[in-house]
């Protein structure tokens, strides 16, 4: 085989930190063909993004390539100074960066920040680079057929194909056209009217109406600054023109486009309706889905041999996740684009690449094609991130006890209530209400584990925020263990019970802790508060709730900056229970940790829940996870409640569309 | 995709392993205890401009406190016949036009400057951390009321407002009207920064898991967000010192701090003006003096914001 795309040997990369050198990478090889799509998985600090990042020469603070070698196309980058960089990037490497929200600026307009990526690399907008494949490899192609549409010669075929639809209907055009206002004959085909001018002038309505539509659905497959002529032929023909005909018309009028038209191509090739529109717009009238597709249009519009897509969709919802990578997976196939995709995620890496490349500690520790690695691991690593990832599992961790269900029974059998549930809030400024949770009704029983799963805006915060007693509701009722959350809340007792009850833990680790509180102490707080105990005894308690979550108990006198995420994640675990709480409520307690972290703490969780008989309200954007640690599942959409169920029923047998979307779109799953 | 990619034409590579290598988010205990405060003072000391700066500010001490170590010259004697001398053995700094010893007018004016920087910045920034931690904490009107209140504070010009206010003492020679004058301004700028840190820290989750475990909105004023929103406002308020030092003097060469009858680095500056031109060393001493003060307080205050907040510290 010739030259590959990329090729990387034996690569090592330094950082230096406090005067300590830390080996990032250390002698990873792997290669890139042209068109290929290679992921690279690895947890937070495996060196992946490093990887990429030296790549384009984009390595954050004190990095440095120490050794090794990079060649693209066989060109040797390490050493290379920055000025080839700058021609590298953008014309032969793009990059989907990880973060939508801080990589667009503020204060341009979305149009004029992908003409820079155009005027930046000397883009030629009026031809097209397409690469094809001869005799097995990819080239690329230069010819007139790859002339792009402008905005008046769309205008103009339109109005000839329409020509073409009366004529083959047996009308006479030059009858019709000398009668139609010459101010409007040549835009004609773009007419909303159309339907009435062509009745008036002696076309039957059914012949109208369906020449109508189909000029239409002509309209939008034409997309002025991204179809080329290769395509405006074989869409005519789609229409029933003959090739000849077609190629006349394409020749005739296809002759290239205005840079602003190809912008708003860029950005409709990246799945933005209403482009034109959308080019004028700043980057905060866009949501995150829409500032990663305007991302992608920029990656890609120099037309890069290469896209580095670091963890592109980490920061979106999963349904959004799932388009947008459908989007990159298209175009980049299409445009014969190789792939780098850099993912935390092994599911997401199997379904959106051909080759995956393990990478832990700096190590590559396992590479191969993608449905290969996945059903035939070798390496205790990849094999651990396997059972560990929730996406690839099917089922429920094993979970309670009987007895403990039995113990309880003389308590009410829901911990929690929520009747007809609603939360308004007022908007700024405005005289509108805004209905954060809608009319929700549904039950937390005693012992289980209830997930209420949705995406970003759905009201699951607001929800959690008012079962925690934070915010009042506008209207409904939360049932506290047969009690009105009203009444408790108005009685001071009866509130100090219910915070020794029921206690959250959030997504954030490191917001979670006090920095300035030794870990002793932040876990000894509840029982200060409350005031239970001695010192003696609080000691003595702090200590056994350290064993419980699984935490040396000499860590005491430690502060949260020595702890990791998942180490901190176990201290508010513990604070949660210190009062003997009964239900905990897990705001993403698990979102933000790596997967074999994650796995943990969720087997932890699930055990506490087996020893004390906790009930768990679990509140999550991923649904992967919800599969495997939660009995009843809720499903919420924009405040309202979707869907409620078993958690088996709700995964086997959804009845909502919404559910339904949900489901596909977590990775890999119809990959087992 | 391609033809020529077929999967199994991409080989299945595995790594050596070693089990040791794959235990998942253990705890290493390090050698020493680092709190918060003990890693801060380790960066501290590391910081030669912590040094360099607290052995100044350590001298300059001195001299407030105990004079007498330094000088025996009595900075009120001045025979007329002893007029603009150039440094000799007796005069080591020379002399001003009123006969008096510059060496030892600088020595004595360190006491009123230091007392005046000290003690306005804290009266300042008690107030200032009390005003800002209410604002921020309750919000509501109260934040609406002490906000305006502190914008307010902010548009009166100083210099018009100190004559004003000085107008109200009789002219004595305390060096308390001066840093009454001085703090009626100081509470501003830390009370603004006060406010949105304490807004910052409240938006913390552990402040919401706080209220959750049922502790009282003052345990979580004091407990939680005063520790954690006071440090940037210790490092501002040390480097304020050198502000106000220079506000003393800009007041007393402006005749309104010290009476004529005191001593001060700023009140001699003023009185240097008239010998600039025949004598500039006069006028060099006691603004060298202030230059070097204040630049150490500056560099004091750069050293603890450095060890309070350094990048990368969650």
């Amino acid at each position: 085989m010739a030259n590959s795309l990329l090729e990387v040997d034996n690569l090592h990369i330094n950082f230096i930190s406090d005067k300590r050198v830390i080996n990032a990478v250390q002698g990873v090889s792997f290669s890139v063909e042209a068109g290929q799509r290679v992921a690279i998985v690895g947890e937070s600090g495996s060196g992946k993004s490093t990887t990429a990042h030296s790549l384009i020469n984009l390595l954050p603070g004190t990095g440095r390539v120490t050794k090794g070698s990079i060649k693209l196309e066989g060109k040797q980058l390490v050493g290379a100074n920055e000025k080839v960089f700058v021609k590298i990037r953008g014309k032969k490497i793009g990059l989907v960066p990880q973060d939508p929200m801080s990589n667009l600026n503020p204060v341009y307009k979305i149009g004029k920040q992908v003409g820079e990526v155009l005027d930046a690399n000397e883009v030629d907008v009026d031809h097209d680079i397409v690469q094809k494949e001869v005799n097995g490899q990819l080239k690329i192609l230069h010819s007139d057929d790859e002339l792009f549409l402008g905005r008046g010669a769309r205008k103009n075929i339109e109005n000839e194909v329409l020509q073409k639809f009366l004529q083959d209907a047996g009308y006479n055009w030059d009858k019709i056209i000398s009668q139609v206002d010459p101010k409007i004959v040549d835009k004609l085909a773009l007419r909303r009217d159309l339907v009435n001018i062509l009745e008036r002038f002696g076309v039957s309505k059914s012949d109208a109406a369906n020449i109508h539509n189909r000029i239409k659905e002509l309209h939008v497959r034409l997309v002025v600054g991204s179809s080329i002529r290769l395509d405006v032929i074989k869409t005519l023909q789609k229409f029933s023109l003959s090739q000849e005909e077609a190629e006349d018309l394409a020749k005739k009028y296809v002759k290239g486009t205005q840079k602003i038209d190809r912008i708003a191509g860029l950005l409709s090739e990246s799945g933005l309706a209403h482009s034109g529109q959308r080019a004028k717009q700043y980057p905060h009238e866009f949501s995150g889905g829409m500032r990663q597709r305007a991302l992608i249009a920029m990656a890609l519009a120099a037309r890069p041999r290469l896209l580095i897509a670091d963890e592109p969709t980490s920061a979106l919802d999963v349904t959004v996740q799932k388009r947008i990578l459908d989007k990159i997976n298209r175009l980049t196939s299409i445009l014969g684009v190789a792939v780098l995709f850099i993912t935390h995620d092994l599911g997401l890496a199997a379904e959106y690449s051909d080759k995956i490349i393990v990478m832990h500690k700096g190590r590559i520790v396992e590479s191969g094609a993608s449905l290969e690695v996945l059903h035939n691991p070798r390496h205790p690593y990849t094999k651990n991130l396997m059972q560990a990832a929730p996406s690839l599992n099917a089922s429920r961790l094993v979970s309670h006890s009987a007895s403990q269900i039995d113990k309880s029974i003389q308590k009410s059998i829901n911990v929690f209530e929520f009747r007809n549930l609603s939360k308004e809030f007022k908007l700024p400024g405005k005289k509108r209400t805004f209905k954060a949770v809608d009319n929700v009704t549904f039950n937390v029983p005693r012992g289980k584990t209830t997930a209420i799963v949705g995406e970003s805006g759905s009201g699951k915060s607001t929800l959690a925020n008012m079962a925690l007693g934070l915010l009042a509701p506008t209207s409904g009722e939360i049932i506290f263990e047969s009690t009105d959350m009203k009444t408790i809340l108005s009685s001071k007792k009866l509130s100090k019970g219910f915070r020794q009850k029921v206690q959250p833990v959030f997504q954030n680790p490191y917001g979670s802790l006090d920095p300035l509180y030794s870990l002793g102490r932040a876990i000894a707080e509840p029982l200060q508060i409350h005031k239970i105990g001695d010192s003696k005894s609080q000691t003595k308690r702090v200590k056994e709730l350290l064993e419980l979550v699984q935490l040396p108990t000499n860590i005491m006198n430690r502060y949260p900056n020595e702890l990791s995420g998942g180490q901190r994640q176990r201290i508010a675990i513990a604070r949660a229970i210190a009062l003997n709480s009964e239900l905990i409520l897990l705001d993403e307690a698990v979102s933000a940790l790596d997967v074999l972290v994650q796995e943990q703490i969720l087997h932890l969780l699930n055990n506490l829940q087996k020893e004390l008989g906790l009930t768990y309200l679990f509140i999550t954007h991923d649904l992967a996870v919800v599969n495997i640690v939660a009995d009843d599942v809720v499903v919420m959409e924009s405040g309202r409640l979707v869907e409620k169920g078993q958690t088996a029923d709700i995964f086997n047998n959804p009845k909502e569309e919404y559910t339904r979307n949900l489901l596909d779109a977590i990775p890999g799953r119809n990959l087992i | 995709m391609v033809n020529n990619l077929k999967s199994n034409e991409i080989e299945h590579f595995v790594a050596d392993y070693d089990t040791d290598n794959l235990i998942v988010d253990e705890f290493t205990i390090e050698k020493k205890v680092t709190g918060i405060f003990q890693e801060s003072l380790a960066i501290v000391i590391r910081n030669p401009l912590f040094w360099v700066s607290s052995i100044i500010i350590l001298i300059l001490g001195s001299m407030a406190l105990f004079p007498n170590l330094w000088t025996g010259t009595d900075p009120f004697f001045c025979p007329i016949l002893d007029s603009s001398l150039s440094a000799s053995a007796a005069h080591p700094m020379g002399t001003t036009l009123q006969g008096c010893d510059v060496y030892s007018r600088v020595i004595n004016g360190a006491r009123p400057s230091l007392a005046i920087g000290i003690m306005t910045t804290i009266i300042g920034t008690a107030v200032g951390v009390i005003i800002g931690t209410l604002a921020g904490f309750f919000g509501g009107i109260l934040d609406s009321i002490l906000s305006r209140l502190i914008d307010i504070f902010y548009a009166i010009p100083f210099i018009l407002a100190a004559v004003a206010v000085l107008q109200l003492f009789e002219s004595s020679e305390s060096i308390w009207k001066v840093i009454f004058t001085l703090s009626v301004f100081a509470w501003v700028s830390p009370a603004r920064l006060m406010r949105s840190q304490v807004l910052s820290v409240k938006q913390n989750e552990f402040i919401t898991a706080s209220v959750s475990l049922g502790a009282s909105k003052l345990r979580n004023m004091f407990m939680h967000i005063l520790p954690n929103a006071i440090s940037p406002v210790i490092s501002t308020a040390t480097i304020n010192i050198g502000a106000f030092i220079v506000a003393e003097s800009t007041l007393s060469f402006l005749g309104l701090g010290l009476g004529s009858n005191s001593v001060s680095w700023g009140q001699d500056i003023a009185n240097a003006r008239d010998i600039l031109v025949t004598t500039p060393s006069v006028l060099l001493w006691p603004s060298l003096f202030l230059a070097i003060t204040t630049l150490s307080f500056i560099f004091l205050g750069d050293a603890i914001r450095d060890a309070l907040n350094p990048k990368g510290r969650r």
